[in-house]
């Protein structure tokens, strides 16, 4: 009986780690931080793509110029002048050949006064072969193309019918380009609704970037675009998942970000139990956080709501000036709502319940965490990995 | 935190292993895959494959221990993939041991490393018509004299080629000499679009057939002093490879002391192997001399025949050396002192070790990565 006993906990414990559900989703950006140069990437458990991106502003934009009101909450922020612009650089070099989707919210608040091509999404480099590219044809019709989708460089340009620019001026409007080779077609989507189909021909869809990362923002040269929403998955979406996207309203989502600081042979984790919960929505009772250390550590756990401030203090903060044995590890989350302490015992987890109440007003709800560790066995500070929670349905 | 403590930490912490080291195969264990010995960097795989399509075995007597052969017959070809998609930019120094057994026409040229890709392709070749060996594609090139491939034909000849952009010069080193040196124009990059590393023969259009033994990359520019040593001795070295197995948010690690102690050299007293995991789970270290059979079965072999829980955890150890049994500390730790007597016959023996553990706390098996020590001076 132990032996079964044991052989299913171990089954079970194998099957928390395979997340089987989103494997092949890669990026999910929600820019809901508001503030900073970091912006977390929801689907960063899949471990497909890093789990954070870096903002990197040209021409001297400040923090605070790199976010806009978004759809919802907070969004990445299009040029104010051309030549001025803000990109997200995912760290993701795409190595995919096969079917894929990619989806955003934009919305264009400057008219293009010239004949521009802003691109929104760009990924590799050199010849239409390596570089992925997602502009908006105002050259033409104000249409969204793609280069650099197909295995070959032959067709290099796929052009969208529907006008996407002139209905939809100053407003935010989301699109969805679902590449699915099993039908050998492109589904595209405007605001949820299916705009157009077009055919990959003989070509089979992939993504495939050695040069350079993917970006975001890259080369908006006229138009001001702000982005919000982001997802790139390694699969085909479906309608209704498109249809479900397009909705302005919050999802939920959780993800870790920064890094986790702990010596040689240790390990230090904090997440959530998502894949036995499912997502912070309201009315998740069973939610929680769950932090992986050595054995008898304390901890003080840190909830706040903000990753860009300790108090008054800014983040991110060099632990330095709590013990010189911390210099390098970064802390980023605010203790605002609370701070938690305990001990982590001989399983080496704790789980620290965070039931969601059931009201639908906490959807948007940001709450970030980090723990701060002391073993008196290894004589060490440690500090884990951030969490982020946002609430949503 | 008490003072010993923050020094522990800084230590641990630094121990990260030398993170601009990328590879470096001994190829003294033959019949498995190369073993980078360099892998603790995080920058290139443990593990490198072998592609051939080549009836002769891919092992050959080397400079020291055993080395990879690059085949005999001019329509196939045998390399070691690395894994390892070169791209860097800056101080660089690739290292080797090379020898021809086969006579290069005039009309044609022999490859000893390349990546597959044709942007840049890094890449050193020799020539059947000047007889030299040309070693490019980092944003520069460098050429020996045409007397190398005659040096190939009569024995070992080690090569050294260290590109220096802080004192903006690279060199070539022949057995531990180097030549006249050349200046560094341009930062030395290579195009990661060249793709994974290729040590050996990679096509069956080229002639030549080079074994390679000692094969070294590394992201910083050499000394004289450790070309010359490299040129010269059998170096101690060691470094996991094999995946751990273990639940989600532990870690069960197998190492060494090396960045505290130093490597395997003959007469290290204080040399030892760490286990760190879950305080108080029990473990069984086992050491082995070779990762080709265990109790007569062939390795890898498939850990579930201990617990249907591990299958898929790989064990690489013969353990035919000595099997240790013990508890992890209140600290996650154990240490089994290893000191390595100061007898140069011992030096060219690798030993292979790994653990197998079990939590009470967790009810569960697991298994530590496998860690491979090659005694050396």
């Amino acid at each position: 009986m132990i032996r079964i006993l044991t052989t299913l906990v171990v089954a079970t414990l194998f099957a928390a780690t395979l997340e089987p559900a989103g494997a092949q989703d890669v990026l999910y950006y929600k820019f809901d931080a508001g503030g900073g140069r970091k912006v977390v990437n929801y689907y960063g458990h899949s471990g497909i793509a890093p789990l954070e991106a870096r903002l990197v502003s040209q021409n001297g934009y400040a923090n605070s110029t790199l976010w806009a009101t978004g759809n919802p909450g907070s969004a990445l922020k299009g040029s104010e002048t051309v030549g001025r612009d803000v990109t997200l650089v995912s760290d993701c070099y795409p190595q995919h050949a096969g079917s894929f989707t990619i989806a955003f919210a934009f919305k264009n608040r400057r008219v293009m006064t010239r004949p521009s091509r802003p691109e929104l999404v760009t990924a590799g480099g050199g010849s239409n072969l390596n570089r992925f590219i997602c502009f908006i044809n105002s050259q033409a019709n104000n249409n969204l193309g793609f280069e650099g989708w197909a295995s070959v460089s032959s067709p290099a340009t796929l052009q969208t019918t529907p006008d996407v620019l002139t209905p939809h001026y100053s407003r935010w409007v989301h699109v969805a380009a679902v590449f699915d080779n099993a039908t050998r077609s492109v589904r595209y989507y405007v605001d949820g609704q299916l705009a157009d189909t077009l055919s990959m021909g003989n070509y089979t869809a992939r993504l495939q970037a050695g040069e350079n990362p993917l970006r975001i923002g890259f080369g908006a040269r006229d138009g001001s675009v702000d982005i919000d929403e982001f997802r790139l998955l390694y699969r085909a979406a479906t309608a209704s998942e498109v249809q479900a996207w397009a909705q302005p309203s919050h999802f939920a989502a959780d993800g870790r970000y920064g890094t986790a600081c702990y010596p040689r042979g240790r390990s230090v984790l904090l997440e959530s139990n998502r894949a036995q919960a499912g997502l912070p929505t309201p009315g998740n009772g069973r939610y929680a956080l769950k932090l992986y250390g050595p054995v008898g550590s304390t901890f003080q756990l840190a909830l706040g709501t903000s990753r860009t401030r300790l108090f008054s203090l800014p983040l991110p903060l060099d632990l330095a000036f709590v013990h010189p044995a911390l210099s390098g590890c970064v802390w980023e989350a605010d203790a605002d709502i609370a701070l938690l302490p305990g001990a982590i015992g001989a399983t080496g987890e704790v789980t620290v319940p965070l039931p969601i109440p059931n009201v639908a007003a906490l959807a948007g709800f940001r709450l970030y965490s980090q723990a701060l560790l002391t073993n008196t066995a290894i004589n060490t500070m440690m500090t884990s990995n951030g969490f982020s929670v946002i609430v949503g349905r | 935190m008490h003072p010993i403590g923050a020094i522990a930490l800084a230590a641990l912490l630094a121990s990260t292993g030398i993170a601009q080291d990328v590879l470096y195969y001994k190829f003294d264990d033959p019949g498995a895959t190369p073993i980078n010995l360099a892998a603790r960097s995080g920058i290139a795989p443990g593990e490198a494959t072998i592609n051939s399509r080549n009836a002769t075995p891919p092992w050959v007597p080397g400079r020291f221990g055993t080395a990879f052969s690059g085949g005999a017959a001019s329509t196939t070809w045998q390399y070691v993939d690395t894994g390892y998609n070169v791209a860097f930019q800056g101080s660089f120094t690739v290292a080797f041991f090379c020898r021809n057994r086969v006579p290069l026409p005039s009309t044609s040229g022999a490859v000893i490393f390349r990546g597959p890709g044709s942007n840049g392709r890094f890449i050193a070749d020799v020539s059947g018509s000047t007889q030299d060996l040309l070693i490019r594609g980092f944003g520069g090139s460098m050429r020996s004299d045409g007397t190398f491939l005659s040096k190939t034909m009569s024995g070992w000849v080690h090569v050294a080629l260290v590109a220096d952009w802080t004192n903006r010069v690279v060199r070539l080193y022949i057995d531990g000499v180097s030549g006249i040196p050349l200046p560094l124009t341009t930062m030395p990059f290579v195009d990661p679009r060249d793709g994974p590393l290729r040590i050996g023969k990679t096509s069956s259009s080229t002639t030549g057939s080079f074994d390679i033994d000692e094969f070294r990359l590394t992201l910083r520019a050499a000394s004289a002093a450790e070309v010359q040593r490299w040129a010269t001795t059998d170096t101690a070295a060691d470094g996991p490879f094999g995946a751990a197995c273990h639940p989600r948010g532990r870690v069960v690690l197998l190492d060494s002391n090396e960045a505290t102690h130093g490597p395997p050299a003959i007469g290290n007293a204080r040399y030892a192997l760490e286990l760190f995991g879950l305080a108080g789970t029990d473990y069984t270290l086992m050491l082995g001399t070779n990762r080709l059979r265990f109790a007569g079965l062939p390795l890898p072999l498939d850990l579930k025949i201990v617990d249907p829980g591990l299958a898929g955890c790989l064990w690489h150890t013969s353990g035919d050396i000595a099997s240790f049994t013990g508890r992890l500390d209140a600290a996650g730790a154990a240490r089994l002192a290893l000191p390595v007597p100061n007898v140069p016959a011992i030096v060219g023996i690798n030993v292979f070790s790994q653990a197998v553990l079990y939590s009470g706390a967790l009810s569960r098996f697991m298994s530590s990565n496998a860690f491979v020590s090659a005694i050396g001076q």
